[in-house]
């Protein structure tokens, strides 16, 4: 039995590959946090990047740029700060980095770690004159 | 010069629908899946395999995703069970407002629903950054991928709920080390379930699918 239900839903702008997609939902932030300020110039982002996001450091700057460019921001510096991945075991609470992601708990060898850091990217602050 | 303190994750936004979406879920009682893998590694053609079955035993949609075209949907609507594209233009995943839009837009009443199952957009890095709002997380990796993907790309396999093992046919024929994959599997994503299927020839499937039918019983407990 065939069932016949074929509308595609495109999805078309706004979202293209993933650090198009996470410099987007920066531009959408930074909109809303300049909008509540009077008139000024933004001259800086400061960001942190999960080392576990999955974002590529240059990738994101590139699109940042070219979104920013289209947003008659120009001259805006972009920092990174990078966030390292830290995980907590639930069985003793040990919090820390591994050496790999074999997720197995230094000190009493559980399994049941959680990432507690290092997966998110953050807009941190921004500097305006 | 003046600094202002945002302090904001960027994809706040995606996480907060994701959670509205779970809450939906949880209400109508339906147990929502996420499949991710390679492209290529056998994702539609599970459902197509297991879609006779699926139709039986729930009231199931799927929801696919890809860049381009609409050949999944397609598929699995043939194999007999109601289907939609999300096609996603240029993103490499899909995220919980695309998921959200779609339910809209094709007017999908989640009390009508048991089951929903969102097919990702083929790929082993991106997806596993987005939340749906899915209760079962479900990797598929395949024999001509490799061995070592799991820990290649941990975090796709890192808090995998399922994890699934296709073309287990072509044995005898790649060279594959299971138990290596196995391994890996192991410290990424130890309480994972495990299967080794062939959509091809059906083997595992029915014992994946009995598995899926577990997860049916409670999904508002499965989520983490």
């Amino acid at each position: 039995m065939a069932i016949l239900c074929l509308r595609v839903l495109t999805f078309d702008g706004a979202q293209t590959v993933h650090e198009m997609s996470v410099a987007t939902g920066i531009m959408n932030v930074l909109h809303s946090k300049l909008s509540k300020l009077a008139s000024c110039r933004l001259t800086a982002l400061q960001l942190s990047l999960g080392e576990l996001s999955g974002i590529d450091r240059d990738s994101l700057c590139f699109a940042l740029d070219t979104l920013l460019a289209d947003a008659d921001y120009n001259g805006v510096e972009i920092r990174f700060e990078l966030t390292p991945a830290t995980f907590k075991c639930s069985v003793c609470n040990w919090q820390g980095r591994l050496e790999s992601f074999a997720l197995t708990c230094p000190e009493c060898a559980g399994q049941d770690l959680d990432i507690i850091a290092g997966q998110d990217v953050t807009l941190e602050g921004i500097e305006v004159e | 010069m003046k600094q202002i303190d945002v302090k904001q994750k960027v994809l706040n936004r995606h996480q907060e629908v994701a959670q509205q979406l779970c809450r939906r879920f949880d209400s109508a009682a339906v147990l929502a899946i996420n499949i991710m893998g390679s492209p290529g590694c056998g994702k539609t053609a599970l459902l197509e395999i297991a879609a006779s079955r699926l139709a039986d035993s729930c009231r199931t949609v799927v929801l696919e995703g890809d860049l381009q075209t609409d050949n999944d949907a397609q598929r699995v609507c043939a194999a007999g069970l109601r289907a939609y594209q999300i096609n996603t233009d240029s993103a490499c995943h899909l995220d919980a407002l695309m998921v959200e839009r779609s339910l809209k837009l094709n007017k999908i009443n989640l009390d009508d629903l048991d089951l929903l199952v969102i097919e990702n957009v083929g790929n082993l890095v991106c997806p596993a950054g987005f939340d749906l709002g899915e209760h079962c997380r479900i990797v598929m990796s395949s024999l001509p991928e490799g061995f070592d993907k799991p820990a290649k790309y941990p975090r796709m396999f890192y808090k995998a709920d399922c994890v699934l093992l296709n073309k287990i046919d072509l044995l005898g024929v790649l060279d594959f080390d299971k138990d290596a994959f196995w391994r890996f599997v192991e410290q990424v994503a130890p309480k994972a379930a495990r299967f080794e299927i062939s959509c091809k020839t059906g083997t595992g499937t029915d014992a994946w699918l009995d598995w899926l039918r577990q997860r049916k019983r409670s999904p508002s407990e499965t989520r983490d």
